[in-house]
């Protein structure tokens, strides 16, 4: 590991570079971009010069222009290659946009890592205004990802000797020190590995992704938006990750839909974890390969396509956002800040308290310690006064603020567009309030219980207890601390969160906790690994740099991590075999060119071909996103019971109700899948034994759903059957009189 | 000025009252599909054969909490067959209040003898009293049936039921891994 100069010292020499170069014409016109979002730099102060410098950048941008052959319309491709090649071209556009917002936010250079997630969260948060218009389609998506790569080109360009310069320097270093190139070739290794599997792992969860995932980012490539008034996931989420997910699948396929989270997510991860320094110091290569064997060697908690890595990912990019900006202290340097937070929120409704006090809680803590230390040199004053001096850091705080949650009200339109509410649970818009969350008779010693229990055994994370009381017995003495902060927000998110969701158990509530769990315990792992390393190199660099920790808090830190790695790895299904197994059985596919995949996606044409075209049609199939959305307007009644629109979907009143209430709200179709024919989730036994045997959670989920088969398959008793096959039902509920007709 | 001031409280005053009175309509829709639904329930197990199985869940005004084992099954696997839940030393459940009527509360079990090499006492706590106490019989059979005073409740809408076994020790482990005694039913009806 090499002493680095102070990251200050570098910023300076950087922007001194950048502007001392001047503009240079090219082709006779002078491109510089306009110095209000781009700084006083002009974009081709950094254009390389000489035959070799162009040949090279030439290649370069070839490179990162290839993959947008997946741009043009779709024609024969190779099964696997066009999704993986495609997913390439979206990281390469997180790093155009992230480039974009580092220009706009005044950052002369980031890292690779942190600058791709600024873009994911600048692509996130532009979304929610084009959902909330419904025009998000599939060319709209393609255009993003054609845009990111052009910014990306310019981006390599517009860099092109500074980046020459760090690429040779980090060659050398490579080549001359096998402590670093050791680490470097694992962490690599496993970063491709884990996209080759994301990409390979073709079978999505019927209990989520097929019900309401997947349908949910159909519609999205289909018609623009995710107007779900019937859908419980999609009321529970602002849709971020339905945006993200959209992005791969316009030109992938929906057999690799893990391809965002599990890989790209993953990457970017791997990303920030190595651009991470502090005062100069990277963390060493061993301690970044043991924080990255800590995320892949551990039970896996992706069991459907909602947000982990990716929120993982969002809330380390936004903690080390936050460090950079709290030690710049201007509004426009935090703008990437107030994305990520806002980015973060769009992923899982449940990181939407962290997100927000992620962001907010440093400048909080710096506001109060620039109070404290002025207060201490001047005459005493009372402690919760504003004094003059104080309005600077409020207005940057309420400013922010704004920013972030200017940033969200694009998904809020959206969320009230489907769902009549844009704060869920605190509004309940078209939720079902019989279907609450929490426990029926809460009590104190219950909540207590259960927030302990999920503590102790939050998964896959098993060594909270041990690394969380040494990361706080760390002492932060950055502007902000926003190591602390960063615990505090986390730490409030978990506990609102089991409060909230009560009715649920420890297993299941991790997996909403692994993003910003994991974020924490990787920032925790990045300064404890700098800290010791600085110390052991004897690093000069400013104590307010720095985070300080004795030795046996370092110690429980590794401890922890080494203790999750070696003796919690997962052994009776160990993560490694399923991902070969699954790399094997995607390469031995071979799906002929023009046919459906998988069959299912026929059956479900030929029935949506049966209704007319335009009309309402609600759905309670097990893989609607067979279904053209764009074909009939549909309603995807994935979890029956929680949310419907109007005067709510009566349940438990006969199936004539049902109907009425069906055509007063426009529903003239239904589709449903008979419970003795379903793949899965609409299975008749199975819902029978969970509503009598299982967590209180389902208990009462189960009857809604078991009511509701019961009426439909009464109603087509009553009602014309226009197509059925397999167990799959279209019903013309106009024609017929319900339960009396003849 | 008075006026304004008088008109602009009763136009507060009147959108409070309809949003209270909006809210309490939400509540009364709310609780009846809640009933309706446990009533479904009731019928959906009688429907399915699964009327041991209901005998030993959570509804309405039962509520199990812990030191009950998962349900299981005899034999294994279908919900239709016998159901039980193991317990250990204690466990605990809620009963919901019925107004101000007299409720029955019917607990029946077996203890494995085997393992005790006794008949243990089998109580019963209700809020905190015991109203109920005996030990097993000679076939290891336990339960209690007793008749409950509203005035048991207190003030609270739902009560903490404790059932002890006198001989078991090891409060540490799980229910199902002591396999020492279980429940097959618990009822909680009105006294006619």
């Amino acid at each position: 590991m090499r002493r680095a100069r102070p990251s200050s010292e570098r910023c300076a020499a950087g922007r001194a570079t950048l502007n001392e170069a001047p503009a240079r014409p090219v082709f006779g016109v002078d491109i510089t971009l306009p110095t209000r979002i781009l700084g006083p730099v002009s974009v081709l102060s950094q254009w390389p010069r000489g035959w070799r410098a162009r040949t090279a950048a030439g290649l370069v941008v070839g490179l990162l222009l290839a993959p947008l052959v997946y741009a043009l319309p779709p024609f024969t491709r190779p099964f696997l290659w066009e999704p993986g090649v495609w997913g390439i071209a979206v990281l390469v556009a997180y790093c155009g946009f992230g480039w974009a917002v580092s220009k706009a936010a005044g950052w002369a250079r980031v890292d690779v890592g942190l600058q791709a997630a600024w873009g994911a969260a600048l692509i996130v948060v532009l979304g929610g205004p084009l959902l909330a218009v419904g025009v998000l389609v599939r060319p709209v998506l393609v255009a993003i990802v054609v845009i990111g790569n052009v910014l990306a080109v310019l981006a390599v360009l517009a860099q092109w000797r500074s980046q020459a310069h760090r690429a040779a320097a980090l060659r050398k270093l490579v080549t001359s020190d096998f402590r670093i190139a050791a680490p470097l070739a694992a962490i690599v290794a496993m970063g491709v590995l884990q996209y080759v599997a994301a990409l390979c792992d073709l079978h999505a969860n019927p209990y989520d992704d097929d019900i309401a995932y997947l349908p949910l980012a159909k519609r999205l490539l289909d018609v623009g938006n995710i107007d779900e008034p019937f859908s419980f996931r999609r009321l529970s989420s602002y849709g971020g990750q339905t945006v993200l997910i959209g992005l791969d699948l316009v030109r992938g396929g929906f057999a690799n839909v893990h391809l965002f989270d599990r890989g790209q997510s993953f990457l970017l991860l791997l990303g920030l974890l190595a651009g991470y320094r502090r005062g100069g110091l990277r963390p060493a290569g061993l301690a970044l390969l043991m924080s990255v064997l800590y995320l892949v060697n551990q039970e896996d908690m992706h069991i459907n396509t909602a947000s982990y890595f990716s929120g993982a990912a969002f809330f380390f990019a936004l903690y080390r956002t936050q460090i950079m900006a709290l030690e710049r202290g201007t509004l426009r340097s935090a703008i990437p800040s107030a994305l990520l937070a806002a980015g973060a929120c769009t992923l899982r409704q449940n990181y939407v308290p962290v997100a927000a006090l992620g962001l907010v809680l440093p400048y909080v803590f710096a506001w109060w310690d620039d109070r404290n230390a002025g207060a201490s040199s001047a005459q005493p004053r009372k402690r919760f006064a504003i004094m003059p001096g104080d309005r600077a850091a409020l207005f940057q705080l309420i400013s922010l603020s704004a920013i972030f949650v200017a940033c969200l009200i694009g998904y809020w339109a959206a969320a009230y567009r489907s769902n009549r509410t844009f704060l869920f649970p605190i509004i309940l818009g078209t939720f079902n309030p019989a279907m609450q969350l929490k426990a029926t008779v809460p009590s104190v010693v219950s909540e207590l219980k259960m927030q302990v229990s999920v503590f102790m055994e939050t998964e896959p994370l098993r060594t909270l207890i041990v690394i969380v009381p040494a990361a706080l017995s760390f002492r932060d003495r950055r502007r902000g601390r926003p190591l602390l902060a960063f615990i505090c927000a986390a730490a409030f998110g978990f506990v609102f969160l089991v409060h909230s969701f009560s009715q649920s158990d420890p297993g299941n509530i991790s997996r909403y906790l692994f993003g910003f769990s994991a974020a924490t315990v990787m920032a925790v792992f990045a300064e404890s690994a700098s800290s010791a390393h600085g110390r052991s190199h004897g690093s000069a660099s400013p104590r307010r740099f720095m985070v300080h920790g004795s030795r046996l808090s370092h110690f429980l830190v590794w401890t922890g991590l080494a203790i999750q790695v070696i003796w919690l790895r997962p052994v009776e299904t160990p993560k490694h075999l399923a991902i070969f197994k699954n790399i094997a059985e995607a390469v031995s596919y071979d799906i002929p060119a023009g046919t459906s995949w998988p069959v299912e996606a026929d059956l479900y044409r030929r029935m949506q071909d049966a209704a007319p075209a335009g009309a309402k049609l609600a759905v309670l199939l097990d893989e609607p996103y067979h279904l053209d959305f764009s074909r009939q307007r549909i309603g995807n009644m994935d979890m029956p019971g929680y949310s419907s629109p109007g005067p709510r979907l009566p349940y438990f009143q006969g199936e004539d109700a049902v109907r009425s209430y069906l055509l007063a709200e426009g529903y003239t179709h239904v589709a449903f899948v008979r419970d003795t024919f379903s793949r899965y989730h609409y299975r008749h036994n199975y819902w029978v034994e969970r509503t009598l045997v299982d967590i209180e959670l389902w208990r009462i989920f189960g009857p809604y759903l078991l009511d509701l088969m019961d009426n439909l398959a009464l109603l087509a008793q009553h009602h014309p059957i226009l197509f059925e096959e397999r167990g799959i039902v279209l019903l013309d509920l106009a024609k017929g009189t319900g339960n009396h007709a003849p | 000025m008075r006026h304004r001031l008088a008109a602009s409280s009763g136009a507060v005053l009147a959108v409070l009252v309809l949003s209270a009175c909006q809210r309490a309509e939400e509540q009364r829709k709310t609780e009846e599909e809640t009933a309706r639904r446990y009533d479904y329930v009731a019928k959906l197990a009688d429907r399915e054969g699964a009327k041991a199985a209901y005998k030993v869940m959570s509804r309405a005004d039962i509520r199990f909490e812990d030191g009950f084992s998962e349900m299981d099954f005899d034999p294994p696997g279908d919900v239709r067959n016998k159901a039980f839940r193991w317990i250990g030393r204690r466990a605990h459940f809620l009963l919901k209040r019925h107004g101000d009527k007299k409720m029955r509360l019917l607990v029946a079990g077996w203890a494995n003898l085997k393992v005790i090499d006794t008949r243990p006492i089998f109580s019963v706590r209700f809020n905190g009293s015991i109203v109920a106490s005996d030990p097993a019989t000679a076939e290891g059979a336990i339960g209690t049936d007793v008749v409950v005073e509203p005035s048991r409740f207190g003030g609270g809408e739902w009560a903490d039921v404790y059932l002890q076994l006198s001989s078991v020790g090891y409060d540490w482990a799980n229910p199902p891994a002591l396999k020492v005694a279980l429940v097959t039913e618990v009822s909680w009806t009105e006294v006619p």
